[in-house]
């Protein structure tokens, strides 16, 4: 394969293009061998049936990655969602409201959702396992702008600049979803993983 | 009191700093009322200790990058993605 240059536009080079890249990236996340690969299978049908949809003046490559990403993320909510029959929330959320679930009128903590313990870094490997799939499982729940960001930075590697050019935000906006992220996050892993 | 305001930090302004330590630049006025405050409070300290730790995890959730370019699809899988993916375009046509 030449370098990634190529744009193809075509369903028929996607294989070629990009199945190793999508299934290296799928496998490290599931470790199921035909999950993988169907996921990648699916990716490229679920484009070339939403092939109206994308936007010419983005990388083709993003944009099918995003699906991968959702597909995974998908799997990965089945999976939890069975297992903790949880119900998705926070997917709309208020933006006014948002911090206010956090901070008081005088913008420190509010009691009830002031940060307790987490343990992360001190695990077993079967724990980081599966802290992992609820991390994977609370991204999953943030708004779908939001976790665009969270995907861009560090799927793609974008750069804070490209990722400000491409969602059309400015750097503050950017800020503010990351840390709304983050709040978001760390709380929901609180709820859920510490139970476990 | 009007002059702690002007130095300390609301729990909001600081969270904010930690959870973007990767990517806003601070500035030294930045750093030393992130660094005041966590001093003093304990909630945040958490925060930005658990914020920091995201980071890290959510680097390993993504490592594609580091996965050797050994691994790759099977070529029979491969042909099999190819051939249901041009059965679809006649099909569309």
């Amino acid at each position: 394969m030449e370098k990634k240059k190529i744009y193809s536009c075509d369903p028929l080079n996607w294989v070629d293009l990009y199945s190793d890249e999508f299934f290296r990236f799928t496998i490290s996340r599931i470790k199921n061998h035909e999950v993988a690969e169907d996921l990648v299978q699916d990716t490229f049908l679920a484009g070339l049936n939403a092939l109206s949809e994308f936007r010419k003046d983005c990388s083709e490559k993003s944009w099918l990655y995003n699906i991968l990403r959702n597909k995974i993320i998908d799997h990965f909510r089945k999976k939890v969602n069975s297992e903790l029959k949880m119900s998705s929330s926070g997917e709309d959320i208020n933006e006014d409201d948002f911090l206010d679930h956090f901070f008081d009128h005088t913008e420190h903590w509010n009691q009830a959702t002031s940060p307790g313990t987490l343990d992360i870094s001190a695990q077993s490997k079967l724990e980081q396992e599966e802290f992992m799939k609820f991390l994977m499982l609370c991204l999953s729940l943030l708004p779908e702008k939001w976790s665009k960001v969270f995907s861009m930075q560090n799927i793609e590697e974008y750069s804070s600049k490209e990722i400000c050019k491409e969602m059309e935000i400015t750097p503050s906006n950017l800020w503010t979803i990351v840390h709304r992220s983050k709040l978001q996050v760390r709380e929901c892993l609180e709820k859920h993983w510490k139970d476990k | 009191m009007k002059w702690m305001n002007k130095i300390l930090l609301t729990c909001k302004q600081a969270t904010f700093l930690s959870a973007n330590r990767r990517i806003r630049p601070m500035s030294w006025k930045d750093h030393l009322q992130l660094k005041l405050h966590l001093s003093v409070c304990k909630a945040c300290n958490e925060f930005d200790k658990q914020s920091r730790e995201i980071d890290v995890s959510i680097n390993k959730l993504y490592p594609a990058d580091k996965l050797s370019s050994v691994t790759t699809l099977s070529a029979e899988k491969k042909s099999q993605i190819k051939d249901t993916v041009n059965q679809r375009i006649k099909n569309k046509r």
